[in-house]
């Protein structure tokens, strides 16, 4: 803009120096018209940013910088390319509002609750072991541990209060218990299995992937402990894209999809607990939006 | 601790007048008086007694929740106000905050007495012991106090989240991320550490580490029993022992040893992992937080609490890939998912 207008005064002394009328009168507006079309040019050959925002409910997340680091490093190869990562729904949903050139991580619940408003499709659907879809489980002391006294709480959980309650809805035998019950959040799903071997709460909500990394790494903790119940099957991570998304969707949807084939993309892939991902069917998307 | 003596000193003086007045403003004085005391006499009626058989009943806060007085000894220190805050959003009671920065002596506890608060949460040693000397017959729970077997006056009442982690946490987070290390060394002292030593030997053998220890008699030994342990064992872990590091060099030298060697080091301060350290494993601070909510929670609802002074629920790891890189270390990728903070 400065440069502009250092442009036009340079101009305007240059005419000043003219003496012929005419010559003024068809040189003033011919420079007006060149910078009116410089100015409508600059947007279509300046590439515009596209930013990923990412929230999840599901998981307890707070590598935000690391994730934002490794991430924003991996999508530099390809372009002007952003990461944004929140830890807040409410803040990440008044963030994405509206917005048309971004695209949205987030969980398959959070996405279930949001996609009308927000007018979302999904595109790509988060892989673990070969699987895109989880179970949560319900996991209590293996000595007195119950549904009964899970429904008193703490339960500790690594995902947040809205979700952990939600989930909890589908496995307590009392609904209005779930509403009620105490939530201990705590940073990862194995902090929550520990909580509840040292004490520390009644039971924990974690992912079957969690229990069975226990099982694998510490089968004497594992041993303390016993599945009270579980919920239903829910997608992994999302990838959602709102309706009218200008750009090139596919060659950024391939760029996200190809994270696990990319040394820095493995680290970011890896970071959200994730092997790989792949493109969401029809049946994925009657489950994410039924 | 503040003798009785010294409280008097602390106390306003009352100043006699030293003036005289004339008759007719005596006259007017007297009458004020009167008035005065008077009024006394009927609020004096219309309340209830000071002191009577009867416990006084905790006070409830205008929402008609049973409210908390919350003891910071100093909300300046990070720490401190992130599990204030933390513990703020945690709970729906109403909340007296209390910061002791800056402020001498009882740090104005005197007057908070009458406030009869249902229960009293303490961040820091300062506040732990302003609480137990003014607020002794309430429920008290703390949190963020090194070392809290040390502590005076635990009573039935006392509750808390201890700001070490139990042993087998971080000994879990090793294997998970570097499951070739099967061997970690310790430099301990009998004096400090040598307990929590023999627990976290326990906990590790469970997972299939072997803890080499070396208990260091005195502050010279420190890196000598250093160069003997080294040859050893895959990896060293230091520990919060006051005799181990007697001095501020002592953290230097044994990270640059480790250094030369290739060894690599775990710890438990974020710090330690720009000087060189592999991995940290140290307790999630907002979670302490959130932890003390749900204590305080349930002993307002009168649930009766299991583990009366709780090991931090949640941890924080910090990898130093650059650290593993330049040593070469086989590391577990899909563990990525568990740490918090990535130096590359």
């Amino acid at each position: 803009m400065e440069a502009m207008t250092n442009i036009l005064h340079q101009m305007m002394r240059l005419l000043n120096t003219l003496r012929d009328e005419t010559v003024k009168r068809i040189l003033l507006p011919s420079a007006f018209l060149c910078c009116a079309m410089l100015f409508c040019a600059i947007p279509l050959f300046a590439a515009e940013s596209i930013t990923f925002y990412f929230h999840s409910s599901e998981t307890n997340i707070n590598n935000f910088k690391s994730l934002k680091t490794e991430f924003d490093s991996y999508l530099s190869k390809f372009g002007p390319y952003e990461f944004q990562p929140f830890d807040d729904r409410a803040t990440f949903e008044q963030h994405v509002r509206g917005k048309k050139n971004c695209l949205l991580f987030l969980s398959s619940w959070h996405y279930n609750n949001i996609y009308k408003p927000y007018a979302l499709h999904p595109s790509l659907v988060g892989l673990r072991n070969g699987k895109n879809s989880q179970k949560r489980v319900l996991v209590g002391s293996a000595s007195g541990g119950d549904l009964n006294s899970a429904m008193k709480g703490p339960v500790a959980a690594a995902s947040s209060p809205q979700h952990t309650k939600s989930m909890l809805k589908d496995i307590f035998p009392d609904k209005g218990a779930a509403d009620s019950v105490r939530v201990l959040s705590v940073p990862k799903d194995i902090d929550a299995l520990m909580s509840v071997g040292f004490g520390m709460s009644k039971c924990a909500l974690i992912t079957e992937n969690a229990l069975d990394n226990l099982k694998m790494l510490d089968p004497g903790l594992y041993a303390t402990m016993k599945p009270l119940s579980q919920g239903k099957e829910s997608l992994l991570l999302i990838l959602a894209v709102p309706t009218g998304f200008s750009q090139d969707a596919e060659k950024i949807i391939d760029m996200i999809k190809n994270l696990p084939n990319d040394p820095d993309g493995m680290n970011v892939i890896k970071m959200l607990d994730l092997d790989g991902w792949k493109l969401v069917d029809p049946s994925d998307k009657s489950k994410l939006e039924g | 601790m503040i003798k009785s003596n010294e409280r008097k000193m602390l106390m306003p003086k009352m100043e006699k007048p030293g003036f005289s007045v004339p008759g007719k403003t005596r006259f007017l004085f007297s009458g004020i008086r009167l008035c005065i005391l008077f009024l006394g006499v009927l609020f004096a009626c219309g309340t209830p007694p000071l002191r009577s058989d009867k416990p006084m009943e905790p006070s409830k806060g205008i929402s008609g929740k049973p409210h908390i007085l919350l003891i910071n000894s100093n909300a300046g220190v990070e720490k401190y106000r992130v599990v204030q805050d933390e513990f703020r959003k945690s709970i729906p009671n109403p909340i007296r905050e209390v910061d002791l920065r800056g402020k001498a002596n009882d740090g104005g506890m005197n007057g908070l007495s009458s406030e009869n608060a249902n229960l009293i949460y303490c961040v820091g040693g300062r506040a732990y012991h302003l609480a137990k000397q003014f607020f002794a017959e309430k429920e008290i729970i703390f949190s963020s106090i090194i070392n809290w077997l040390r502590l005076p006056n635990i009573s039935p009442k006392t509750y808390g989240v201890s700001t070490e982690l139990h042993p087998r946490m971080p000994v879990f987070m090793f294997r998970s991320v570097f499951p070739d290390i099967k061997r970690i060394g310790m430099l301990y002292s009998l004096q400090y550490t040598s307990q929590w030593f023999e627990n976290t030997r326990r906990q590790a053998l469970e997972l299939g580490i072997g803890i080499v220890g070396k208990a260091v008699p005195d502050e010279n030994q420190t890196l000598l029993l250093l160069e003997q342990l080294l040859p050893e064992v895959d990896a060293i872990w230091l520990i919060s022992d006051p005799l181990v590091m007697a001095k501020k060099n002592y953290l230097y030298d044994i990270l640059d040893r480790c250094d030369a060697d290739k060894t690599p080091v775990f710890s438990y301060h974020e710090a330690y992992a720009k000087l060189g350290a592999v991995m940290i494993v140290s307790p999630d601070t907002p979670t302490i937080g959130r932890q003390v909510a749900n204590i305080a929670m349930g002993l307002l609802s009168e649930e009766p609490i299991e583990e009366k002074v709780q090991f931090p629920a949640g941890s924080h790891i910090v990898l130093n890939l650059k650290q593993v890189e330049k040593y070469g270390l086989k590391y577990n990728k899909n563990a990525l998912g568990m740490i918090n903070t990535i130096i590359k």
